[in-house]
């Protein structure tokens, strides 16, 4: 740990014209947690012994992927070039589209944004977005050019992109290396100069808005809020307004980088905050925090509430495991308030939960904290959007789960989400994208050249087009170039059907999927061929079937395995390989017997990595 | 015929030697290679092992020795002479029934023979792997095959129990070129035989063998376990044809000639191994048993690094005694089993009845044995049995 002393102290409800709150944002990798380290260094935050890089990327996995998946603050203290002693809160949020919500509610605590752009790759689809969301909610935004370091940076470029394509006057953009720390000085000048300080009364009655709240399991639950009206400090009672429940300030602070508590937090502050809440539910994010004696308190604008994309089942390898899964489900969630769940049945896979998350990055990093953090060994079948479907009965019904879709013909009609898709590339890939588009059922809405070289195409796709390997496509026809954006759409009517998949003639629900009539046979062979490499041989021939209601249109067979066989084995192995053949158990993670055939997870997922055909 | 096992309880002695001239590409045991000068630390450092396990040794009789590695012929007669006599000194080797020595082809001569015998040695097992010029090269090998066929000639004309290993399933080699490799061998007189498909392991705690390395330079190719299963079925009918008894996993032998050192691995014996990386066992009486591994590194042993040990109780060395005695294709002997694990044999019954219920095993005879058809299958059956 480092020596408190050596750090400046933490500054406390300075007047409002000496605080600036800010947040980071950018397209993904473009350096935010980087800058954010280069301006914690600067102003003494942390020190060169605090070495790891992007200090705040806190969790083990946004550590080993290199990626922020939630939004940190800090309150920083600068002493500016005027002698002042400023109070700086900095926001930083993640870039990737599944995690656009944090952006946007770290947005409203914020008078300012840095808008980080990588110096060689320029404007891309999140950058827009992004800056959108800054935008809408009013904030001065300041252009920051970073890698300026890299061989291939070129600012210039990127400063005409950016004037060009978002509309910014770039005359006084920084022009930064988050690496080495060229230009960061400047740049904190320009936040003192350029962002706005906060208003709201300080002697009025508290109100304050939570922007994100999460358990911890020394503090219980934590929310960040950010302070509009009046003085949080501990002891205080506050109300919950979507509630009414009246609840004990404990403590209020910040984090600096560390928890650090304060005696309060004032108007234009942002901080965070405990209180006797016993859930995270109890403190909910986007609900305003009121004096408990303030009986007309107005409610402060919140937030869109997010929902769920794409669903995916989520079930044990082992069926023993099913109450661990739920316990798990239920503090997780206390966690990452961003997906459901509800209880599935499958004829398959057993008990288990149908999941919903904001997109398969999502997916991907919810399977890996319930298996790493809860030491569960899961099975997640293949994602599914939601489709509604109009009965020849009149009736609608919303499916999530393919297992649960009607047979063909058991229904009158079925619309499919849509999303409305920008996507930003170099115009020589324009043509082999189109065609993507085109093969993924899109609706071109708008192709715009947004510089001589940088093409936006506005796209219409259906949902379930997106979630099922897009983006790698997107990215391989373009070598990288690419990049997209979306937000939802409404729905539109679709001929949709149920493929399903049979595993030595047994039907297997999980391995069940839908997809568009006119896709659907080749979706089966491919998806035949691919699982005839993913299922593990075994003592036996197994026939792997891809099926529309009885029809079957395509079959593989996965062969017999011929040998499996220690060729020698004396006393100096003994030991070894008795561990090794132990192991073969352990190195089964992830595998799930339907009958006599193990199926590993990597097969119920064949489907996301299917090429076009 | 020897599979005597438990009628006559038995300790084997296993002395690894651990330097090879230079590394076969798809090898990835622990040695040293080709550095000579460190013969005098392994000198040095087996008379301290020898010391340190005084009061074991000097209860031991063995019956069956054997000196592997690595390349024991590396050593030269003279140093294979004074490695007997060292263990002379600290070991009553008076009721050996066996003593095996490893060698290398280009190894062999007369005089390397002679001497082998004089200091005691009745059988030789000889690393001829393949009579074809290119595998030999795609192995890493040195000899050439008319040094392997001359030296199975020389070892069979001194009058020496002939052991020869070969490796079937060489990326290129097809059912003729397997015949090509074992008639000449059958022709020759050779009674026992060691084949073993070409593996390349991936060790996980170290180096694992320059095949890998030569597959990512696209070098070489890996082993196709389709091909190697059909090599290894045509192995069986071949030797079967020729009058050689498919005994062991890995072992072929006409009426009668086994490795009775390496039985006594598949018939729960003890077992004490020296040097660097040799593993020994202890049997208990409660049929637990204790596994001791020295260290592997040459370094390591030779300054007196402690031996990795595993005690087993009951009921796991009795699941470990199902998986090697299985090993034997003629089935594991039931009474020496429920003799040697006792009430942990009997805690088997439900996983063996299961096993027998899917088609794994069978009985014949007193005996329980892999059903014929699935030796290839070893693996995976004993897995179901180490894990039920
Ligand atoms: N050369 C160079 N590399 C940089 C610079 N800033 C960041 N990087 C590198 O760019 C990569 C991404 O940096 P991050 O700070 O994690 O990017 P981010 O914008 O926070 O990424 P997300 O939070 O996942 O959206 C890392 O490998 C950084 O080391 C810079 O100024 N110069
Ligand atoms: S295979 Fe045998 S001879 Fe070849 S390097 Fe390995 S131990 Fe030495
Ligand atoms: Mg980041």
């Amino acid at each position: 740990m480092n020596d408190p002393q050596a750090k400046p102290a933490v500054p406390t409800a300075p007047p409002q014209s000496r605080i600036r709150s800010f947040c980071i944002i950018a397209h993904i990798d473009h350096g935010k947690s980087t800058l954010a380290d280069r301006l914690m260094e600067a102003t003494g935050l942390l020190g060169p012994r605090d070495g790891r890089a992007q200090y705040l990327d806190r969790m083990d996995i946004e550590r080993e992927r290199g990626i922020t998946i939630k939004a940190q603050s800090v309150r920083m203290a600068y002493t500016a070039p005027d002698g002042e002693v400023y109070e700086l809160n900095l926001i930083d949020t993640p870039g990737h589209v599944d995690f656009g919500y944090e952006v946007s509610r770290s947005l409203k605590a914020c008078e300012g944004a840095l808008l980080v752009v990588d110096a060689a790759q320029g404007v891309e689809a999140q950058t827009l977005a992004n800056v959108y969301m800054a935008l809408d909610e009013n904030l001065e935004i300041i252009p920051v050019i970073n890698k300026i370091d890299l061989p291939s940076a070129d600012a210039e470029r990127v400063r005409g992109e950016i004037e060009e394509m978002v509309g910014l006057d770039c005359s006084g953009a920084a022009m930064v290396s988050a690496k080495t720390g060229i230009g960061i000085d400047d740049l904190l000048c320009s936040i003192v100069d350029r962002v706005p300080p906060p208003k709201g009364d300080r002697q009025a009655r508290v109100r304050a808005l939570i922007f994100d709240s999460w358990w911890d399991s020394y503090k219980g639950v934590i929310s960040m809020v950010r302070v509009f009206e009046g003085r949080l400090r501990p002891g205080a009672q506050v109300r919950m307004l979507s509630t009414g429940k009246v609840y004990q300030v404990i403590n209020v602070g910040v984090f600096a980088p560390e928890i650090v508590e304060l005696s309060e937090l004032a108007a234009g502050e942002v901080g965070f905050l405990v209180c006797n809440v016993k859930e995270v539910g109890d403190s909910k994010i986007g609900d305003t925090i009121a004096d408990a004696e303030d009986e007309g308190a107005q409610a402060l604008p919140g937030f869109k509430e997010i929902q769920p994309m794409v669903f995916a089942g989520v079930f044990p390898t082992d069926n023993a495991d099913y109450p661990a899964l739920r316990d798990a489900l239920a503090k997780l969630s206390l966690n990452d308030a961003s997906f459901s769940y509800e209880p599935e049945t499958s004829m398959a896979l057993g008990f288990g939960f149908r999941l919903g998350f904001l997109g398969l990055l999502h997916m991907e990093i919810v399977q890996e904290r319930l298996e790493r953090e809860y030491d569960l060994d899961l099975i997640t079948t293949a994602p599914s959007v939601k489709f509604v479907v109009h009965g020849k009965d009149g009736t609608t019904t919303v499916v999530d789960n393919p297992a649960k879709f009607p047979d063909l013909g058991d229904y009158e009609s079925i619309e499919e989400p849509v999303i409305e898709a920008r996507i930003q590339l170099p115009q020589e890939y324009v043509g082999p994208i189109l065609e993507l588009c085109e093969q993924r059922r899109g609706i071109q809405k708008d192709l715009r050249y947004l510089t001589p070289t940088r093409v936006q195409l506005v796209y219409e796709l259906p949902l379930a087009e997106v979630v099922f390997g897009f983006y790698d496509i997107l990215k391989s026809r373009s070598r990288g170039y690419a990049s997209i954006d979306y937000e939802p759409a409404g729905h539109r009517k679709s001929d949709m059907v149920r493929l399903d998949l049979l595993v030595n003639g047994e039907h297997v629900d999980a391995l069940s999927l839908i997809t568009h009539r006119d896709t659907a046979y080749n979706r089966g062979r491919d998806l035949c061929i691919k699982m005839k490499d993913l299922v593990p041989r075994q003592q036996f021939e197994v026939a792997i079937q891809a099926a529309i209601g009885s029809r079957v249109i395509a079959r593989t067979t996965v062969k017999a395995m011929r040998k499996d066989v220690t060729a020698k084995c004396y006393g100096g192995d003994i030991s070894r390989k008795r561990k090794l053949l132990e192991k073969q158990k352990k190195g089964k993670r992830r595998l799930k017997a339907i009958g006599a055939v193990e199926i590993p997870q990597e097969a119920f997922h064949a489907v996301l990595s299917l090429e076009d055909g | 015929m020897t599979s005597e096992g438990a009628a006559e309880p038995s300790a084997g002695l296993y002395v690894h030697v651990p330097f090879c001239a230079r590394r076969c590409t798809y090898c990835d045991f622990d040695f040293e290679v080709g550095r000579v000068p460190q013969r005098a630390r392994y000198v040095a450092g087996l008379q301290r092992e020898l010391a340190a396990r005084r009061d074991e040794l000097a209860q031991l009789q063995p019956r069956t020795l054997y000196v592997g590695g690595g390349t024991p012929s590396l050593l030269g007669a003279d140093g294979l002479a004074a490695l007997v006599a060292q263990l002379r000194d600290a070991v009553a080797l008076d009721r050996l029934r066996e003593a095996t020595c490893e060698l290398n082809p280009e190894h062999v001569d007369a005089a390397m023979v002679a001497a082998l015998a004089a200091c005691g040695f009745d059988r030789v097992s000889l690393g001829v792997q393949s009579l074809q010029p290119a595998a030999l090269r795609q192995l890493g090998r040195v000899h050439t095959p008319q040094q392997a066929l001359a030296a199975v000639r020389t070892c069979l004309a001194a009058g020496l129990a002939t052991s020869v290993d070969v490796i079937v399933g060489w990326p290129g080699q097809d059912a003729a070129l397997l015949d090509a490799d074992l008639a000449p061998l059958l022709d020759l007189g050779v009674a026992h035989l060691s084949i073993y498909a070409l593996t390349i392991d991936e060790p996980p705690d170290r180096r694992g063998a320059p095949w890998r390395t030569l597959v990512r330079r696209g070098l070489r190719r890996m082993p196709d376990d389709d091909v190697q299963a059909e090599l290894l079925a045509h192995t069986e009918s071949m030797l079967a044809r020729a009058g050689l008894r498919h005994y062991e996993i890995a072992s072929y032998g006409r009426a009668g000639v086994r490795a009775r050192h390496n039985c006594a691995y598949w018939t729960w014996q003890d077992y004490v191994g020296l040097g660097p990386s040799a593993a020994s066992a202890r049997y208990h009486d409660d049929g637990g048993v204790r596994r001791r591994d020295n260290p592997r590194t040459l370094a390591a042993w030779a300054q007196g690094a402690p031996p990795t040990v595993e005690d087993l109780p009951p009921e796991a060395a009795a699941r470990e005694g199902l998986w090697l005695g299985l090993r034997q294709l003629e089935g594991l002997d039931e009474t020496a089993f429920a003799r040697r694990f006792g009430a942990a044999a009997r805690g088997c019954d439900a996983v063996l009845a299961a096993a027998i219920a899917r088609g794994d095993l069978e009985r014949a005879a007193g005996r329980l044995r892999v059903t014929p058809t699935r030796w290839l299958h070893h693996d995976a059956i004993a897995a179901r049995l180490l894990q039920g």
